[in-house]
């Protein structure tokens, strides 16, 4: 009787075989001759070769063995999706192979509605079988993986276009990597001490939050366009030396202003702020190419900054390239990290502060011991959301030669290559999710056990 | 020892929260501080840990001026117990425990040992809860922890700001009795703020009834009840004090010593029972007399309505 318990119809592996056999109403291919025509769309009755139709026949099957009721359904239901996967990869890589034969350089092929609509098959169908099967979802993706290694996909479109760009691929990658990185950083050390001061100052809440809210409404492109002469400017007249000056002088007045006896004053508190906030403008930026360059391993940029006499152009900062676009990324990562922060701070419930003060804990034992623990996962979903937005944003940095992924997608915008655009675009969603994914793990790690 | 003297505190504006107060909190003793809301009760008690600095006048605590002292060192010395309880989400019930003695740098072997024979004064047994979470504990669990954090550093002195006010009648009053224990047995200088007069009567050693930032009497509850120095007082302690006064009077106050009738079958009342308790029980037997019995069961005096005419 063991045989038939909660062998009831298997509604998923049906879905799912169902999904697989509809795929023949979309064409599976696509074709174009070259960049500038329209291209045609291959139906399944167009395609040529025995793989297509022991496809459908898979799928058909597929969806029936999920009316079968017997126990070893999902060892065929596996068997069967297996040899799905197979035969669409076979139909795509003999099929494209034939489609470019003679056909020229230019000539593109690309998948279609109807494969989208087996992926999505697939996924649904491996998620049924594997209710009965334990091993059908690592299964099907050694079979996609396997797929993909021996080649069959190597004709494709994207392929094709990332082959072309292959040298460079790995380089423009780095570099995507690094401009959010050190963006993310120096957002990091401008956004957690400005919201700190915003929970502690009430005055300056609305000023912060606001701030950080309104930079963000700023269009990127108007942003390169209003930096674009400041920092040509700069780089152009001032040398490293002066801003490292700069650099020291603010930072010791200040230091020595917060030790005056006057300190009481309410007129030097100002004064103090802009004392920090203009050494911190000429700071940054130069941290974050700084940042950038290491990144990279821009021995060259590295160097220009112990250098006095070099002008700040040959450490990088430059009206276009990677500065301005460090500017901008980090303006924009600022939101979500100082928002996060303020909102993790003030989660902090008042009673613990003042326990924590009445006990005799010194301002950093109350910050370090009490505050920084509740309102850490906070602040890490703040650091994922900056994150993540700026492995998006930093797609723009192209625009003004600053490199990166999005390099591939404004020269397949330009040459009108929608397969070069996907070698752009598909690993920035991929790391971004990638560093979503390992991020959120950190936060666990680091949320304390009594706050989970 | 806590000396209050020509103490005041307002704000900017001239609102005034206490005016010229001058008080002395006796070593050992616990005082309890009771007043209306914004009376200045909880202002006083942050005074003394330096949570709030005095417009003017001197706080000594132990002879020494509390302004001449560093707030941090001064807080370390003084066990601090607050209505939100405030216990640190993120740590176990020993890591809050040991919360002041970890920064005071003891050793972890002796801290542990510290909180453990702590948790076990507060009622709370350390294998079961020493490793849980405050989150897994109910509202007066977590204020017994909340007071054994205060005992940790072993402080002279305890403040206690309406520590038992946030929880229900039935866990406050078994707080309550718990505290009287532990008061015998840790013997601290204790402040203790409640808006709660029955509280104050009841585990007050005096009690300091405040209005309007002024102190209006400053008394045992016994005086207090039995000769309140105004109609504020009065009033605040309500109309029933007589009974709150029967309340801390116990029944062989009251008792005559039993005439050659003793032993005839009547109503009984336990020697350790209050005055109050035993003229509810007389109520309740319609008005004839109650035989006064020892623990060991024998009757040592007789008590009837009419010996509440004779107020000691």
């Amino acid at each position: 009787m063991t045989e038939t318990r909660g062998l009831k119809l298997n509604a998923i592996t049906v879905l799912g075989g169902a999904i697989g056999v509809l795929s023949a109403s979309l064409p599976w291919l696509l074709f174009r001759p070259n960049r500038l025509v329209q291209g045609d769309a291959l139906a399944v009755w167009q395609l040529s070769g025995p793989w297509h139709w022991l496809a459908l026949v898979a799928w058909a099957l597929i969806g029936l063995s999920g009316l079968w009721r017997s126990s070893l359904r999902g060892y065929v239901g596996t068997a069967l999706l297996v040899g799905a996967i197979a035969a669409i990869a076979l139909t795509i890589s003999s099929n494209a192979a034939l489609l470019l034969s003679g056909a020229g350089e230019f000539a593109r092929v690309s998948v279609s509605g109807g494969v989208w609509l087996m992926l999505l098959a697939i996924y649904i169908a491996a998620f049924g079988v594997g209710t009965e099967m334990k091993f059908a979802a690592p299964m099907v993706l050694l079979a996609l993986l396997a797929t993909f290694v021996l080649g069959a996909y190597s004709r494709l479109g994207p392929a094709v276009e990332y082959a072309a760009v292959s040298d460079t691929f790995f380089t423009e990658l780095l570099r995507h990597f690094a401009l959010s990185i050190a963006a993310v950083i120096v957002a990091v050390v401008i956004g957690v001490p400005l919201a700190l001061l915003a929970v502690r100052n009430s005055r300056l809440e609305g000023l912060v939050l606001g701030g950080a809210g309104l930079l963000q409404t700023i269009p990127s492109l108007a942003l390169f366009g209003v930096l674009l002469a400041p920092l040509a400017w700069v780089g152009r007249s001032v040398s490293v030396g002066a801003v490292l000056a700069i650099i020291v002088i603010g930072a010791l007045l200040s230091f020595a202003i917060s030790r005056l006896p006057v300190s009481g004053l309410s007129g030097v508190l100002p004064v103090r702020f802009a004392l920090v906030g203009v050494t911190a403008l000429v700071a940054l930026p130069m941290l974050a190419v700084l940042i950038y360059n290491a990144l990279i391993g821009n021995l060259g940029g590295l160097a220009a900054f112990v250098q006095p006499a070099a002008l700040l152009s040959s450490a990088g900062i430059r009206g276009i390239g990677a500065a301005p676009a460090l500017v901008a990324l980090t303006i924009y990562a600022l939101l979500p990290i100082v928002v996060n922060t303020f909102v993790g701070m003030k989660s902090v419930p008042e009673g613990v502060i003042d326990a924590a003060k009445g006990m005799g804990m010194n301002q950093r034992q109350v910050f370090l011991r009490a505050e920084l623990p509740i309102a850490i996962p906070a602040m890490l979903t703040g650091l994922r959301g900056a994150t993540v937005l700026s492995f998006g944003l930093t797609t723009v940095a192209a625009l003004i030669g600053g490199g990166g992924l999005g390099f591939f997608i404004l020269r397949g915008v330009d040459a009108n290559a929608p397969d070069l655009i996907l070698v752009g675009a598909a690993p920035i969603v991929i790391l971004a999710l990638v560093i979503d994914a390992l991020l959120r793990a950190l936060s666990a790690v680091v949320t304390p056990k009594g706050l989970r | 020892m806590i000396e209050f003297i020509g103490v005041s505190k307002s704000y900017n504006a001239g609102t005034v929260i206490l005016n010229d107060i001058s008080l002395t909190v006796e070593r050992g003793e616990l005082v309890i501080l009771i007043g209306p809301s914004g009376c200045g009760k909880s202002t006083l008690l942050r005074l003394v840990n330096r949570m709030i600095a005095p417009s003017s006048g001197q706080i000594l605590i132990g002879g020494k001026d509390s302004a001449l002292l560093d707030p941090v060192e001064l807080r370390r010395g003084i066990g601090y117990v607050i209505q939100s309880i405030g216990l640190f989400p993120h740590m176990t019930i020993f890591e809050n425990v040991e919360v002041v003695p970890s920064i005071l740098g003891t050793q972890k072997a002796e801290r542990r040992s510290r909180a453990e024979s702590l948790l076990h004064t507060v009622g709370l047994e350390p294998g079961v809860y020493g490793s849980r979470y405050p989150r897994a504990l109910s509202g007066g669990q977590q204020q017994r922890v909340g007071i054994a954090r205060a005992l940790a550093a072993d402080p002279d002195v305890m403040l206690m700001d309406e520590p038992f006010s946030a929880v229900d009648p039935i866990t406050r009053g078994g707080l309550q009795d718990e505290f009287l224990r532990i008061k015998t047995e840790i013997n601290k200088t204790i402040v203790f703020v409640t808006h709660d007069i029955d509280e104050a009567i009841k585990i007050g050693d005096r009690v300091c009834v405040l209005n309007a930032g002024a102190v209006q009497q400053f008394d045992t509850p016994e005086a207090l009840l039995r000769a309140p120095a105004n109609d504020f007082v009065a009033s605040f302690l309500g109309e029933d004090r007589e009974l709150k006064r029967l309340s801390l009077m116990p029944v062989t106050a009251l008792m005559r010593i039993p005439p050659s009738n003793a032993g005839e079958a009547r109503g009984q009342v336990l020697a350790s029972s209050s005055a109050r308790d035993a003229l509810s029980q007389l109520m309740g037997a319609s008005g004839r007399e109650l035989n006064v019995m020892d623990v060991a069961g024998n009757v040592i005096g007789l008590i009837a309505m009419s010996d509440y005419g004779r107020n000691p």
